[in-house]
């Protein structure tokens, strides 16, 4: 069972829990996350835009007017994207401002981005490679069902469930760190001297 | 030993990252097939295109600011996760008693010393004849102060006890204010209608939100928001037990209203007076996380 249903979101949200924030960051960072950098976004843009579009949910449930008529996760995305979107363009207007000024133009670290785009395909790459029970366990496991939900769902024991977890996370990390371009990526680090502290 | 506790620690951090990136994925894949997708980006654009972020409420900002800040939050894990509040609180009592006492020492070291200034010669040490005369004093407050508190619990227990689950019921129901719920992909119409008839549900014309409800149910019995609505519009008009077989049916189900529907129904049972099916409920709830986990437990505080 969810640990919180869209009703309850709302409701949390608007008696101001901070329990829901908590739950919602856990649960939706990761998406918000990846929505931003593949729009050229940092991870710090990222959870700045996560909390500013909750400001935004937050004050719209205030105003007495919301009436969801998607999942909730849904309603986050888009406001997300939106936000994020808009911010860009502001961007890009002050950049053509100072570029029609002569003046240097804005910096912008872009390793992180490109960082992210190379994991997200030696990801890809690795998970694609494992065999379709292995895939089957982990995108359960990922959408967040339980053990024996997954079980059900599959037709297998508990067991076999938690064996196979257990075995298709150790293979893909292992495909993962024998992946060249993600053996590539720790070599520059290393060089670099840098801490990967997530994405 | 330390090396393998560092490939362990690499490990485990490198499949929090895949699995951080494939939840993401899985999340937003599941957003594009969201039947309400095109119109949560539609609503979301008008919303963004007139935002400036200086509207925001300076309090809500806060709450999301704080909720958010991974140290914030560290910190109130570790006060509720080791008790700290109730420790803390403790302490501070433990404190102001103690506080008190000292000062009600200095209190009773002033008058017993004014007292044995004005007394007349005694052979006897100060010290016993100032113990001798102040503890009756001491018992006699000590022992009305027990009094008062022994009298405050016992009023305190009686009305406790005396919370009935009938009045319990009605402490505790308020309508849900209620939210349009995604339905099947491919079934707009479906959709409309049952907006159509949680609005008239919101405004409170229960009757004719019931009669939407059984339409959509009838083209439909498989839905479950409509068996849920329903059965609350059947609980508002005070319909007990048609409302109770409506909220069993989703309850036993694990869809989206499993939580709300149970809650519900453990305050029908609370109404009935089935002490034993509301305690059943409400201790499920309990040890859910989410909405209805604390004020269940508050239920079962007051459910003996």
């Amino acid at each position: 069972m969810k640990e919180y249903t869209d009703s309850e979101i709302i409701r949390c949200l608007r008696e101001r829990d901070s329990c829901v924030v908590h739950y919602l960051w856990d649960r939706y960072n990761s998406m918000v996350r990846l929505v931003v950098t593949r729009l050229g976004g940092t991870s710090e843009d990222a959870k700045d835009i996560f909390q500013e579009s909750l400001m935004i949910i937050l004050e719209k449930i205030d105003s007495g007017e919301f009436a969801l008529t998607c999942k909730f996760k849904t309603f986050l995305y888009c406001i997300s994207e939106n936000l994020w979107k808009s911010i860009l363009l502001k961007r890009q207007r002050a950049a053509n401002y100072f570029l029609r000024r002569n003046e240097s133009d804005i910096e912008r670290d872009f390793t992180e981005v490109m960082d992210d785009k190379l994991y997200e395909d030696i990801f890809r790459e690795a998970f694609d490679s494992l065999d379709n029970a292995c895939k089957s366990v982990l995108r359960l496991y990922w959408e967040d069902y339980s053990p024996q939900e997954i079980a059900e769902k599959l037709g297998v024991s508990y067991g076999y469930v938690r064996r196979k977890k257990c075995e298709s996370q150790a293979e893909l990390i292992r495909r993962v760190k024998n992946h060249p371009g993600y053996k590539c990526l720790m070599e520059e680090k290393k060089r670099a001297g840098k801490v990967v502290a997530g994405y | 030993m330390r090396e393998s506790i560092n490939n362990m620690e690499e490990d485990h951090d490198l499949f929090s990252r895949i699995s951080d990136y494939f939840r993401g994925e899985s999340d937003i894949e599941e957003v594009r097939n969201d039947p309400g997708f095109a119109e949560a980006g539609r609503v979301a654009d008008e919303m963004i295109s007139g935002y400036t972020g200086s509207g925001v409420k300076p309090e809500n900002r806060t709450f999301i600011l704080e909720s958010t800040d991974s140290e914030m939050r560290g910190i109130s894990e570790e006060i509720s996760r080791n008790n700290l509040n109730e420790i803390s609180s403790h302490w501070v009592k433990e404190w102001e008693t103690k506080k008190r006492k000292k000062e009600s020492e200095k209190i009773r070291e002033f008058i017993a010393n004014s007292v044995g200034e004005t007394e007349n010669q005694s052979e006897k040490p100060p010290y016993t004849e100032k113990r001798v005369s102040l503890r009756p004093l001491f018992m006699r407050y000590a022992l009305s102060a027990a009094a008062v508190i022994a009298g405050i619990i016992f009023v305190v227990s009686v009305l406790v006890k005396s919370d009935d689950p009938a009045r319990m019921y009605d402490k505790f129901y308020e309508p849900l204010a209620a939210i349009s719920p995604v339905t099947r992909a491919g079934s707009m119409i479906g959709s409309n209608r049952l907006s159509e008839a949680i609005t008239l549900y919101n405004k409170g014309e229960y009757d004719a939100a019931a009669a939407g409800f059984s339409e959509i149910i009838s083209s439909d019995p498989s839905l479950v928001p409509p068996r849920f609505y329903l059965g609350m519009s059947h609980l508002a008009l005070g319909s007990y037990s048609q409302a109770a077989a409506l909220l069993e049916e989703v309850a036993a189900g694990k869809g989206e209203y499993t939580k709300e529907a149970m809650w519900y129904l453990g305050l029908i049972y609370l109404k009935n007076d089935d002490k034993m099916k509301a305690r059943e409920i409400f201790q499920f709830l309990a040890q859910t996380p989410g909405y209805y986990s604390e004020r269940s437990e508050r239920i079962l505080r007051r459910l003996r």
